[in-house]
């Protein structure tokens, strides 16, 4: 089993953090208000992952995440991929997204709140507009940085100029596209986190904050950990498909 | 002599320099290419004779001139020339196979008829087994034998090659030669192969030109008539073989060191 | 990102010409930029007809010349600068405190296996994941004023920090530490002298990542948990329905976005001028 092994050995330190704890609060070294007893953080966790509630929480963060996401993803795409093939999609919309990129995307939070309300609808207009920035510009810029090559290399095998997006400059530009997409992907967590506890009434955000004012400090512990171990697995789960997808190509471990 | 294949006719390419002064690439080149010839163009680097090749291709226009093929003027690329490259000719994200069978696709062939023809150009090529490669998995030599069945497996008229052995090593390079030359001597496809390397030039062309260093023009035009066995291992030690390559290389020789001396005014 | 600037050259030429000429092209460059800006323009002026239509609720949506005239005002009697600082300091103070610390770990792991297998598996978790959803334990912790923004900052700087700073002492080209061992270099020297200058450019990487989330974090800390600060003052704005107000404070931290990442871009080239040289080659 030296594969189990491996996995021990690498995730030991991890272990060992938990130890500690356990072993600082078990004989309350640390008073229990202050930071909870491992143990105690563990069966919450046990209560809240067999709750109907919790799911419900946790299904409202996701689908906004989800749909917010895919919104970006495809209208990023497309524009970024129309400023790099259409002078005038490139005239509009440079001057649009230079003002943009800078704006820390947190910052239109309390805007969204103002126009949308609380809701779901806000939360998804915030994750979609501060995702789309930065995968049009990568999808721009890894669209312009298509090798020449490459395109007379189709065009010289009869490539129409049409066909040119589809079959050259589409796969070419996917490595760089894919990154931008997983850097989005995070940023897509830090603002629903953001905005579910600034203004919400679902959603695991919500749910750490109703602990937390309650003072059941054990549950805010084990829903801060989910919310980790969600925004970890979607990194690696997409990382994980992208290693894939991309076979042909070598998708960085970053 | 009206049937020439490929047709140059005064091409002069001029364009502007990063810095943003004029500069002449191409001065009034012309040429005529007949069917089933293997010409190979040397010169020093930066003479335009990548450039030139890529006006032939289409990519690239000319500022003055036209180049006619089978007699009708280039207006753009066109599956009639295939091109190789030096690197970065094949699709990174398709398999050897799927390279290979690309411009088939293109040109609407069925894809049993497609899969059928690519891989008679798979063992022309000798690339049995890395059907399902990727190109990142292979080396360069093999990265250009699956290139130059890429552009095989169209039927191209005329195959044009832009220093495609540039970036293999030594030992590579001279196999892959060998091969070329086969291939060559099977089907008579016309070739127009740029490099920079003097025995190259000799031992695949049939003719062979000398560029100027730039503005680039037609120094020298030499037929190769030599009358050995190419495929020996001694050619190269040929007496006469060694003649012409002097006399070729001093060609280049004197280009290099005048363009040497335009660099640095 | 390549920009294309709106023509000047016509104008340098005609400095010994006519007045009239002068002018003409200096309308030609002004037409040149209202050309080249259309769809901001476009887009402003949209939103102001639309606020001014009557439409929509002024409170909602306001026209964006009111919104910038309350920007204005509160640069110009300058009751912005006290929100503004508290939100730099925030940030800074926590990016500071996690440069020392992220850098020298990161450079630690790449050097030293046991450091490396005992901190590796925690920052390959941390990393992906939102670390400001730790932020309700650090109010519980720290209460409500700096100490605990400083510190949600710092913990979420250090794990970019940490990771780049190793990749960088990873991958430092071993024929520079061969190079340095056989002249003597051991040790710290080694690490200060050969793989910190040699991991610089991976560590400006992670510092150019980290200071965008400083000033992001310190934001949302402030949105959420109150005490002062831009973050703060915007939430406030919104509940109190000055949206305007609300808008100016968008725009503040806005500029101070603009004006981190050109700083992170003067920085880089400034220290990494012999990274560059050694990249054109």
């Amino acid at each position: 089993m030296p594969a189990l092994r491996k996995i021990v050995v690498r995730f030991l330190p991890l272990l060992l953090v938990f130890g500690a704890w356990e072993a600082l609060t078990a004989p309350r070294l640390i008073p229990e208000d202050f930071i909870p007893r491992f143990a105690h953080v563990l069966r919450a966790l046990g209560d809240l992952l067999s709750s109907a509630e919790f799911y419900g929480h946790a299904a409202a963060s996701f689908s906004r995440v989800f749909i917010g996401l895919t919104i970006s993803i495809i209208a990023g795409v497309a524009l970024g991929i129309g400023m790099a093939w259409y002078r005038w999609v490139k005239r509009f919309c440079e001057p649009l997204v230079v003002l943009s990129y800078p704006i820390p995307k947190p910052a239109i939070i309390p805007v969204f709140i103002i126009w949308l309300g609380i809701g779901d609808l806000s939360k998804i207009a915030v994750i979609a507009l501060g995702c789309v920035v930065p995968i049009i510009i990568s999808s721009y810029n890894a669209t312009l940085s298509v090798d020449r090559y490459l395109v007379w290399s189709a065009l010289s095998k009869g490539t129409s100029e049409r066909r040119l997006l589809r079959k050259v400059i589409f796969p070419a530009s996917l490595p760089r596209i894919a990154v931008a997409i997983r850097v989005a992907i995070a940023v897509a967590f830090i603002l629903l986190v953001s905005s579910e506890f600034i203004a919400a009434n679902t959603g695991l955000g919500y749910l750490t904050f109703s602990y937390g004012s309650v003072g059941s400090n054990d549950y805010m512990f084990a829903t801060i950990f989910l919310i980790v171990a969600v925004g970890f697995s979607a990194d690696r789960g997409y990382a994980a498909v992208m290693q894939r997808v991309l076979a042909w190509h070598e998708f960085g471990e970053l | 002599m009206n049937s020439a294949k490929v047709e140059i006719r005064d091409v002069t390419k001029a364009f502007r320099s990063t810095g943003g002064s004029q500069v002449t690439a191409l001065a009034g080149i012309s040429l005529r290419i007949p069917e089933n010839e293997f010409l190979t163009v040397v010169g020093p680097s930066g003479c335009g004779k990548s450039t030139l090749l890529y006006i032939i291709g289409g990519f690239l226009k000319a500022t003055r001139g036209e180049v006619l093929v089978n007699g009708v003027p280039v207006t753009g690329p066109g599956a009639d020339r295939g091109i190789v490259f030096q690197k970065y000719s094949l699709f990174p994200w398709r398999t050897v196979m799927q390279n290979i069978t690309y411009g088939l696709e293109e040109q609407g062939v069925p894809r049993a008829e497609r899969q059928e023809i690519a891989r008679s150009y798979l063992r022309l090529m000798r690339l049995e087994g890395f059907e399902r490669a990727y190109p990142r998995a292979l080396s360069g030599g093999m990265q250009q034998r699956v290139a130059l069945a890429q552009t095989l497996a169209c039927e191209p008229d005329i195959i044009l090659m832009d220093e495609p052995f540039g970036a293999l090593d030594a030992q590579t390079r001279k196999l892959m030669q060998v091969e070329l030359l086969r291939l060559w001597e099977q089907r008579r496809t016309t070739i127009i192969f740029v490099t920079h390397d003097v025995e190259e030039a000799i031992y695949l062309g049939t003719r062979v030109i000398v560029m100027t260093a730039r503005p680039g023009t037609v120094k020298h035009d030499e037929p190769i008539a030599l009358n050995i066995a190419r495929d020996k291992e001694d050619y190269m030690l040929n007496r006469a073989f060694m003649e012409l390559k002097m006399r070729i290389w001093l060609n280049v020789k004197e280009e290099v060191e005048r363009y040497g001396e335009v660099a640095r005014s | 990102m390549a920009q294309g600037k709106p023509r000047v050259d016509v104008d340098m030429a005609s400095g010994s010409r006519e007045p009239a000429a002068r002018r003409w092209a200096a309308l030609r460059w002004l037409a040149a930029g209202v050309a080249h800006y259309f769809s901001v323009l476009l887009f402003f002026g949209l939103w102001e007809f639309v606020a001014r239509s009557g439409w929509v609720n002024p409170w909602v949506f306001p026209p964006v010349t009111v919104s910038l005239a309350e920007w204005g005002r509160s640069l110009a009697t300058g009751d912005i600068f006290h929100p503004m600082g508290l939100t730099l300091l925030r940030a800074l103070g926590g990016l500071t405190m996690a440069l020392g610390v992220g850098i020298t770990l990161g450079l630690l792991m790449g050097r030293y296996r046991l450091v490396e297998w005992f901190f590796e598996p925690l920052i390959a978790i941390g990393f992906p994941a939102p670390k400001i959803a730790f932020l309700p334990l650090f109010v519980l912790w720290f209460g409500f004023f700096n100490t605990a923004k400083v510190l949600i900052v710092f913990t979420s700087c250090i794990f970019p920090l940490t990771l780049y700073a190793y990749h960088g002492a990873r991958s430092v080209d071993r024929f520079y530490l061969w190079s340095a061992l056989s002249k003597g270099s051991r040790g710290f020297a080694l690490l200060r002298k050969v793989v910190l200058p040699a991991a610089l450019p991976h560590i400006f990487d992670g510092f150019q990542v980290a200071l965008i989330v400083s000033f992001i974090v310190a934001f949302v800390a402030e949105m959420v948990t109150g005490g002062g600060g831009l973050g703060f003052e915007m939430i406030k704005a919104a509940q109190d329905a000055e949206t305007p107000r609300a808008f100016a404070m968008l725009f503040t931290i806005s500029l101070l976005g603009y004006g981190t990442i050109k700083l992170a871009e003067w920085l880089r080239a400034l220290l990494l001028f012999w990274h560059i040289e050694h990249e054109a080659h």
